[in-house]
């Protein structure tokens, strides 16, 4: 009866044991690689946007608007950045947006979205008509067809915008 | 059965997505473009090959009792493994299976195997079963995928296709056109095949029976 | 977090990124336990008890005892391996101190184990970056998700069952096709979050 019960505890805590140590080592190698690709995307986006920046500083993100995930300032005083995910049509959608210090947008870029293919395209081909614009966005109209879609990413620059407010 | 036949028999007779409509999940999540369905295929096969080889080996040593906790931690184990060689050098990859990619351990192909073939059988037939199974699944995902993509999004591969890319049907990389789709060819093969198709769904091949122990839930 | 942004997780985890129709998880009880209602509902209401325990127990587990010890890498095996546990503690709770229960529950909590529904819920949780409170809110909406798309669907099978359709497609394809139609209705829900809070 305790062998029955030993045995089967045994072996099942070794193959878990094994396993677990291979993949702690699988983990030690890839790590440095997985962080630093991390890390260059990151970059590499936010460079994107403004090009001009030395650094980028993280910035505490309380009491911003909730779909604000992430927000950077720049060591230079070119600009903000805000990392915003709003719901589109098929599910989140990510955007990245510069904000210049004097409330100017610099450049807002997709990371990552659901949206339908060729249905949303319109909205993403024109983002370059969200530079220069201030908090008013004026001249920015929904794209019928892709209403939700466009009216997500509107909503989702003019919350970069409320936090830039709080923390300009 | 020989090893050939092993081979055939995941692939085209036992198809484990097209006949014994196992794995649904991912077949339809991922099947929006020939490209991931690639991805999702090679890497269910190489956890299967895994976890067949590995279930083999230890199928003497694995106390019954316990057989199921040690399936899952050794599956579990090696999607993992995948996840992580995935995420280092094929980000975009990894970025278009997303959560699909941590979910093959609770594929019902993966654990079926293990619990059907695999421990009961010998490693190289095992081996060879896992091959034909994940070829199986490769297919029948990169049959799907293709439809989908070709019709959805005007490209396959990538690739765009001249006429279809300007009158593309987005509502077939939707979950609707998944559906659809899948439908339409489980119907195509109950039509055309020799071999009797799986009407229904059930637990015939689930890992879940197994555990259960109940058969078909009525 | 606010309360309405609460109530727009719940929403959006139980209707507009529907699990089974939008997301595609957990297709394969939703195909094979919907013959009929009362096994459907049973199915339904088993995702969403244990899903909301499974996630009270995984995202403390997550936050202090993987993700501060640099384990994160174990997170798939250490998930798969307490639900696993978790469903048996549940089966045997419920066995004991409310039988009426495990008597509705009971053929359907062993399922759990590999229900990838369930296991996605809890990683999605937290890749979210959810909060314990957001992660329950989530996990209750997306179960609450699961069990309106399984009541619905076995309804509508009930009809299908009396169809008449050409002989190939008897079964699983007009099941499969029913379960588009359904998935079509339930894209009318996207950008409700918009409207309604936006």
């Amino acid at each position: 009866m305790k062998k029955d019960f030993v045995m089967p505890v045994i072996v099942l805590a070794i193959i878990s044991l094994i396993m677990s140590g291979a993949l702690a080592f699988v983990n030690k190698v890839t790590y440095p690689i997985i962080a630093e690709a991390a890390i260059e995307r990151a970059e590499y986006a936010m460079r994107e946007i403004i090009p001009q920046a030395d650094s980028f500083v993280p910035l505490e993100t309380d009491g911003f608007p909730y779909s604000v995930k992430e927000a950077y300032a720049t060591t230079n005083e070119s600009g903000f950045i805000f990392i915003v995910t709003t719901h589109g049509y098929g599910g989140d959608m990510t955007i990245i947006c510069g904000i210049d210090p004097s409330g100017i947008i610099i450049k807002s870029l997709t990371l990552a979205h659901t949206e339908t293919k060729g249905i949303s395209d319109p909205v993403f081909n024109m983002q370059p008509e969200y530079i220069g614009k201030d908090v008013n966005l004026s001249g920015i109209d929904a794209i019928s067809g892709a209403t939700i879609t466009s009216n997500a990413y509107k909503n989702a620059i003019l919350d970069a915008f409320s936090a830039f407010e709080i923390i300009k | 059965m020989n090893n050939t036949k092993i081979l055939i028999n995941g692939i085209i007779k036992e198809n484990p997505v097209l006949i014994l409509l196992l794995g649904l999940c991912p077949a339809l999540a991922v099947s929006t473009q020939a490209e991931n369905a690639i991805g999702m295929g090679a890497a269910t096969t190489f956890v299967l090959v895994c976890s067949n080889i590995t279930i083999s080996l230890l199928r003497k040593v694995i106390p019954d009792k316990v057989r199921i906790p040690c399936y899952i931690v050794l599956v579990a184990g090696f999607v993992t493994l995948v996840q992580i060689v995935v995420e280092a050098y094929a980000y975009t990859l990894y970025q278009a299976l997303g959560i699909f990619l941590p979910l093959i351990t609770v594929n019902c192909i993966v654990f079926g195997r293990a619990e059907i073939f695999a421990s009961k059988n010998r490693v190289f037939s095992s081996f060879i079963d896992a091959i034909g199974m994940g070829a199986g699944f490769t297919l029948a995902l990169l049959i799907i995928a293709s439809i989908r993509e070709i019709f959805g999004s005007g490209t396959w591969f990538g690739m765009e296709i001249p006429i279809l890319i300007d009158n593309n049907i987005p509502i077939f990389t939707l979950a609707p056109g998944g559906f659809v789709v899948f439908g339409l060819l489980v119907a195509a093969v109950n039509k055309f095949s020799k071999t009797k198709a799986r009407k229904d769904f059930g637990c015939k091949g689930c890992p879940q029976a197994a555990v259960c122990g109940k058969g078909d839930i009525k | 977090m606010s309360f309405e942004g609460l109530i727009i997780i719940m929403v959006s985890a139980a209707i507009v990124n529907n699990l089974v129709l939008i997301q595609f998880l957990g297709i394969c009880p939703f195909l094979g336990v919907s013959k009929d209602m009362k096994s459907a509902t049973g199915m339904g209401l088993a995702v969403l008890f244990v899903m909301f325990f499974a996630t009270l127990v995984t995202w403390p587990i997550q936050m202090f005892l993987l993700e501060p010890n640099g384990l994160g890498y174990l997170q798939t095996i250490v998930f798969v391996l307490i639900i696993a546990a978790l469903v048996q503690f549940i089966e045997i709770v419920l066995k004991r101190y409310i039988p009426a229960l495990h008597v509705s529950l009971g053929v359907y909590l062993p399922l759990m184990t590999t229900n990838c529904a369930l296991f996605a819920v809890t990683l999605m949780n937290v890749q979210k970056g959810y909060s314990l409170i957001e992660s329950v809110v989530n996990s209750v909406g997306a179960g609450l998700g699961f069990l309106l798309a399984m009541t619905l669907f076995s309804a509508i099978r009930k009809h299908i069952e009396n169809s008449d359709p050409p002989e190939c497609f008897k079964g699983a394809p007009l099941t499969l096709i029913a379960a588009a139609i359904l998935s079509i209705s339930f894209f009318g829900f996207s950008g409700v979050i918009e409207n309604l809070f936006g």
